[in-house]
């Protein structure tokens, strides 16, 4: 069990003694329930952008930055994404049961070293899904937003409205199977109990059951609000091609219109990238601006992996994932 | 601009309002979508257009540059290739603009209208729309559009404005439009107002009150001239070290910006018959500005935010005098990294 | 109402010659099928234009031949691995139908040109629009509009010079010096043997009343321009023509600006001066 510290003294005590270069955490964002991510660059930051800056100054701005450090449920990023922007270097990073899973993947795909990682621990019970919580209120997403316990308070149309917080997590948070991070140096909190879930959710019982065309008309729709702005890819750890099949332009894969066809060729092969990688964390449906439902595509591809291989991503370091390796067991119904 | 007449309309006839427009008309207007997202969508039935939308998330951009717009088609054959120009655009209607919207589709018309080669196909179809622009009393507390000198309740460049009056005793509840016809592509509307009552004296003394108190709020935080003049000088400046450290280089901020216009050149081809498409591109994209021998000018994330930053406070200010920024604050909604263009503003107003 | 400015107009392939002996550059005659056509691609040199394939996309390429070839345009065309339209351009046979648009930016200082001495010195595939330069000055009814004419012009080895037989007779004229060079010793060359900086140190090319035109890939500028400024050329009186990607050639689609300056209309073609004023971002 690592040792639980407190998140502003381990990022000050990391960055000053010069054991990282990188310290990834949140801090509040401008909008109300958000919070965005903070990157303070230490002392002896090897790639230091700002040399012009007098050390004073430096030291200073990096005080300022470890003291605007936040971790409760508005963080809702997944930070191992920018571990692929500081490779090389010395980096700590702080990390929600589900984003512990993309640092496992990474390691398992050998694209970031544990040596050079220093990972921060942060239980955590789920993160607020802000639009949500607008629509449960029937007003836009951008008014303040008051907190008052366990609820949210925020004043709509002349009128104040509650929504429980509870009420207000992501639905990938409702169904999360890790809320303690499964890879850590310090935690910043202690564990939180994890609830018994259903080995299939309800709504991907219901998706399977459904008939081909219910599911077509389904993905149709939800392919057709996309804008191909690929917010998804760009927010998910586990997609890190040097060059996506996306840019691709000889050929090229995947046009870039407004048919839903483009959409659609894009996520399809997107998801089967992911089949047996994407560890559930949510980046992808949280960022996206138009409110495209991956979710319950990834959702599927992971529930068939685990039935068929017994795997879930992102959860053992040693254990190589199924699609990158072959045994006699493997299903194989499919090879006639 | 002379204000050619005004109407009243309740807001519970607003739906046979924007019926009677969509006789001849394309509608593209605020809606509510199955998220309930407000979004700048086509109107199918005039009930779809919502009153109660602030800035929709999707901007009017597409009713002028389409995500996927045909250049023309062609058909080929072994030695001979034709070449058929798109039909003309139909008539359409851009319907309840908020006016940094409008301001927007003036960014679009200075860049598009620009010689030495204006843009055929964006002119056609600008000429092809009326523009029904809306007043806002009040504002989003993402919406900086006053920093950029953009009035809520100003009705310039619209062939026709609503201003949303209360009725009554619930003041804060709109109950009525003011419809003001303002040119003649407004007037040429006459049949889907003609039925409504004219604006009386009390009407007129509210719309007037309206923009007095709009104009009297809300001083700018930040001196847009300083921070052009600032950006002339910073180009090389450690400041972009940091500004695009949290961007991951997508393009949500880009596609839901109302001014952002770079596009690309893309072939769509079924067997012998293609056509020539341009689609939605932004300079966030690696592939936006790298060369087929693999160069690439804008190489990291850091050139490619700064490119952002400055083509839109520094470079359209001294080609064309107008920010390419409206202050909608659609890119602080939509920014899966909640880097907020203010806050990067800020940083380069007080950068020494 | 405006023309579509995105239209190509259309043209056949009517003769294409392999310049190199790596033979990824080849030059393409391109005939107008309306006469009149050609009468509107009104170009100047240094100019460019969007060479258009359908179904596969367009390319700008600078234009290769002069203005008074009146019949034809021609492009020299390198084939990418990368590049989707010139290695079907590559891959076309005689009497392929295309089409082009243009022409396209702001092309050479021809007026200020006039009266001049002209140094023009070049480096491997990027000679092509300093071709079209040559053959138009050295045309009878240019030649006496400007003084002396200097060329020197390198590439890595004798097979990748291109327009070989052009250099070859142009060498032997009398209205124009043509220094050139290749990289290295090789059977069967007889002229200089040097990068192209050294060489311009070598021929001295004055700086009295000149206009010098200089293309060639990076590095070659970077080592040459130093040298230039050395022999006394002045940045106002130095130009140099860039690359950059590009879609629409008509300054709207964004991507080719080098700080405030659109490569496709306020360029391709800069003063060393102008070029100072500009970030580094090429």
């Amino acid at each position: 069990m690592p040792k639980q510290v407190d998140l502003k003294t381990i990022a000050r005590d990391l960055l000053t003694k010069g054991k990282v270069e990188v310290f990834i955490g949140y801090q509040a964002a401008s909008l109300p329930l958000a919070a965005a991510p903070l990157i303070i660059h230490g002392a002896k930051d090897s790639v230091d952008a700002s040399q012009s800056m007098a050390p004073d100054a430096e030291r200073d701005m990096m005080a300022r930055k470890v003291a605007a450090l936040i971790f409760d449920d508005r963080c809702e990023m997944n930070l191992v994404n920018y571990l692929h922007k500081f490779k090389d270097r010395k980096t700590a990073v702080v990390v929600k049961g589900c984003d512990s899973r993309s640092v496992v993947g990474l390691l398992q795909e050998k694209q970031v070293d544990r040596k050079n990682l220093v990972i921060i621990g942060a239980p955590c019970r789920g993160v607020v899904d802000r639009r949500h919580v607008a629509k449960l209120m029937g007003c836009d997403a951008s008014r303040e937003v008051d907190r008052e316990g366990e609820h949210f308070r925020f004043q709509c149309a002349g009128s104040w409205k509650r929504v429980k917080v509870a009420d207000a997590i992501y639905t990938a948070c409702r169904e999360c199977q890790v809320h303690n991070p499964v890879i850590a140096d310090y935690w910043i909190g202690a564990p939180v109990p994890q609830p018994d879930l259903p080995e299939l959710t309800a709504e991907m019982e219901a998706l399977r059951k459904a008939s081909p065309d219910h599911r077509w008309t389904r993905f149709h729709k939800e392919m057709s609000k996309c804008i191909l702005c690929y917010a998804c890819r760009n927010l998910c750890p586990a997609c890190y091609c040097k060059t996506c099949f996306a840019d691709a332009c000889k050929p090229k894969w995947v046009g870039r219109t407004d048919d839903p066809s483009d959409a659609m060729l894009f996520h399809l092969q997107r998801l089967m990238h992911l089949g047996g990688r994407c560890t559930g964390c949510g980046a992808c449906v949280r960022g996206c601006p138009m409110n495209v439902d991956l979710r319950l595509y990834n959702d599927h591809l992971r529930s068939h992996v685990k039935q068929e291989y017994g795997f879930m991503a992102g959860m053992d370091s040693a254990v190589h994932p199924p699609l990158a390796m072959y045994s006699m067991g493997d299903c194989n119904e499919f090879i006639r | 601009m002379m204000t050619r007449e005004i109407r009243i309309i309740p807001l519970s006839e607003m739906p046979a309002f924007v019926g009677a427009l969509m006789q001849g008309h394309k509608v593209l207007a605020p809606t509510r979508n199955d998220d309930g997202l407000c979004v700048f969508a086509w109107l199918a039935a005039p009930e779809q257009a919502d009153w109660t939308c602030g800035i929709p998330q999707v901007p009017p951009k597409q009713a002028f540059l389409p995500r996927t717009e045909i250049l023309f088609t062609y058909h080929r054959e072994k030695g001979r290739e034709t070449i058929t120009p798109p039909p003309a655009p139909e008539p359409q209607i851009a319907l309840g603009l908020h006016p940094c919207d409008v301001q927007a589709v003036k960014v679009l018309d200075a860049v598009f209208s620009a010689e030495p080669s204006p843009d055929q196909p964006y002119l056609a179809r600008r000429a092809a729309t009326t523009l029904i622009g809306r007043g806002f009393t009040e504002q989003d507390p993402l919406v900086f559009c006053r920093e950029l000198g953009i009035d809520p309740m100003d009705n310039r460049d619209c062939d026709a404005f609503l201003v949303p009056l209360a009725g009554g005793q619930a003041e804060h509840t709109t109950s009525r439009m003011a419809l003001e016809i303002l040119t003649d592509k407004g007037v040429a509307l006459r049949l889907a107002y003609d039925g409504f009552p004219k604006a009386g004296v009390e009407d007129l003394a509210a719309i007037a009150e309206a923009r007095k108190q709009s104009a009297a709020r809300g001083v700018p935080l930040l001196d847009m001239a300083v921070i052009q003049r600032r950006l002339e000088n910073i180009f090389n400046s450690d400041l972009w070290n940091r500004i695009h450290e949290p961007c991951v280089g997508c393009g949500a901020c880009a596609f839901l910006c109302p001014t952002c216009h770079c596009f690309d050149i893309q072939e769509e081809v079924m067997g012998q018959d293609g056509a020539r498409v341009r689609v939605w591109d932004t300079c966030q994209f690696d592939l936006f500005t790298r060369h087929a021998s693999g160069h690439n000018p804008r190489l990291s994330q850091k050139e490619r935010s700064r490119q952002r930053i400055m083509h839109k406070f520094s470079y359209g200010v001294g080609k064309f005098h107008i920010p390419f920024c409206v202050g909608c604050g659609r890119c602080i909604a939509v920014c899966p990294a909640h880097n907020d263009v203010r806050q990067i503003l800020k940083e380069i107003s007080d950068f020494k | 109402m405006e023309t579509n400015p995105y239209i190509p107009y259309p043209v056949t392939i009517d003769r294409v010659v392999v310049e190199n002996e790596a033979r990824d550059i080849k030059t393409f005659r391109l005939i107008f099928h309306n006469a009149q056509d050609r009468k509107g691609f009104d170009f100047k040199v240094g100019q460019f234009a969007e060479l258009s394939l359908l179904g596969f996309g367009e390319s700008p390429i600078g234009i290769a031949s002069s203005p008074l070839d009146r019949d034809y345009v021609e492009f020299t065309v390198k084939r990418y691995p990368a590049g989707v339209v010139t290695n079907e351009l590559h891959n076309a046979e005689l009497g392929r139908p295309m089409g082009i648009r243009g022409p396209m930016g702001n092309g050479y200082p021809i007026e200020k040109m006039k009266g001049k001495n002209i140094v023009i010195i070049s480096g491997g595939f990027a000679v092509t629009t300093l071709r079209a330069a040559i053959r138009y000055l050295l045309h009878p009814d240019i030649r006496s509009s400007v003084k002396d004419i200097t060329v020197i012009y390198g590439a890595r080895t004798p097979g990748e010079l291109c327009y070989k037989e052009e250099f070859t007779d142009w060498s032997k004229r009398k209205d124009v010096a043509v220094t050139l060079t290749v990289d290295n010793e090789a059977q069967g060359w007889r002229g200089r043997v040097g990068f192209v900086p050294t060489v311009v140190a070598d021929v001295k090319p004055s700086p009295r009343d000149a206009i010098c035109l200089i293309c060639g890939p990076p590095v070659m500028l970077k080592y040459t321009i130093p040298e230039l400024t050395k022999l006394g050329f002045k940045p106002e009186d130095t130009y140099l023509s860039f690359e950059m990607r590009m879609k629409c050639g008509i300054g709207k689609c964004g991507r080719c600006n080098i700080g405030p300056k659109y490569v496709c209309i306020d360029g391709p073609v800069f003063s060393l001066a102008e070029v100072a004023d500009m970030p580094a971002e090429y």
